[in-house]
């Protein structure tokens, strides 16, 4: 197996598999219970074996492998732009919630939303420095 | 943006795959770009151009009627 498939396997279905293994330790740890631990890693490492029997599908095979090239990249760019759009709503429109309900000192969504628009500021503070 | 991926990759008798091995992109982007569904990027263009030994204004066709294709 040549070194570029295994950094492909090891950014796909080997993260998926070791997520797998990291969320049934957690959730023992947290006891969570043994066959809420197993669904939890079994969705995750289903995930990771799809990643790996599909990989010929062009989307899984861009979802498996976002370094593959400059398409794959680009793509997974957008996407993330979109989702983070869609937080970013999700977390404006829940704050305003929790202010309209008085619940401003415990929201979680205002460190949501200032963990999002400092990360934010400062990405685009780096991406805008470097042209 | 209409161009020329196809007809010069056929020319040479090689596959989307020999031709995206010879680029190190996968073969699904050889395709897409053949069928105007991604943009190359220009370090992508440029190297499109020097592999079939022509220039990226010959390969891509950015006048209106190109633009107008899809």
């Amino acid at each position: 197996m040549s070194n570029n498939k295994i950094a492909a396997f090891m950014y796909g279905p080997g993260a998926a598999f070791v997520l797998a293994v990291v969320i049934f330790a957690v959730a023992l740890l947290g006891h969570v219970g043994v066959g809420l631990a197993l669904l939890m890693a079994g969705v995750m490492a289903a995930y990771g074996v799809v990643l790996l029997v599909a990989r010929r599908w062009d989307f899984i095979g861009v979802l498996a492998a976002p370094g593959q090239d400059e398409r794959a990249w680009t793509a997974h760019m957008r996407a993330a732009a979109a989702a983070g759009q869609v937080m970013a709503a999700v977390i404006v429109i829940n704050f305003l919630w929790d202010v309209l309900h008085g619940n401003v000192d415990h929201s979680q969504w205002s460190w949501l939303g200032a963990v999002f628009g400092l990360t934010y500021l400062l990405a685009l503070l780096v991406v805008v420095r470097r042209g | 943006m209409r161009n020329r991926v196809r007809e010069l990759r056929s020319a040479r008798g090689l596959s989307q795959g020999d031709l995206a091995g010879h680029l190190k992109v996968s073969r699904q982007t050889v395709n897409a770009i053949e069928t105007e569904r991604y943009m190359p990027s220009l370090p992508l263009a440029l190297a499109l151009a020097r592999f079939f030994g022509t220039t990226v204004e010959d390969m891509f066709d950015d006048t209106e009627s190109g633009r107008s294709s899809k």
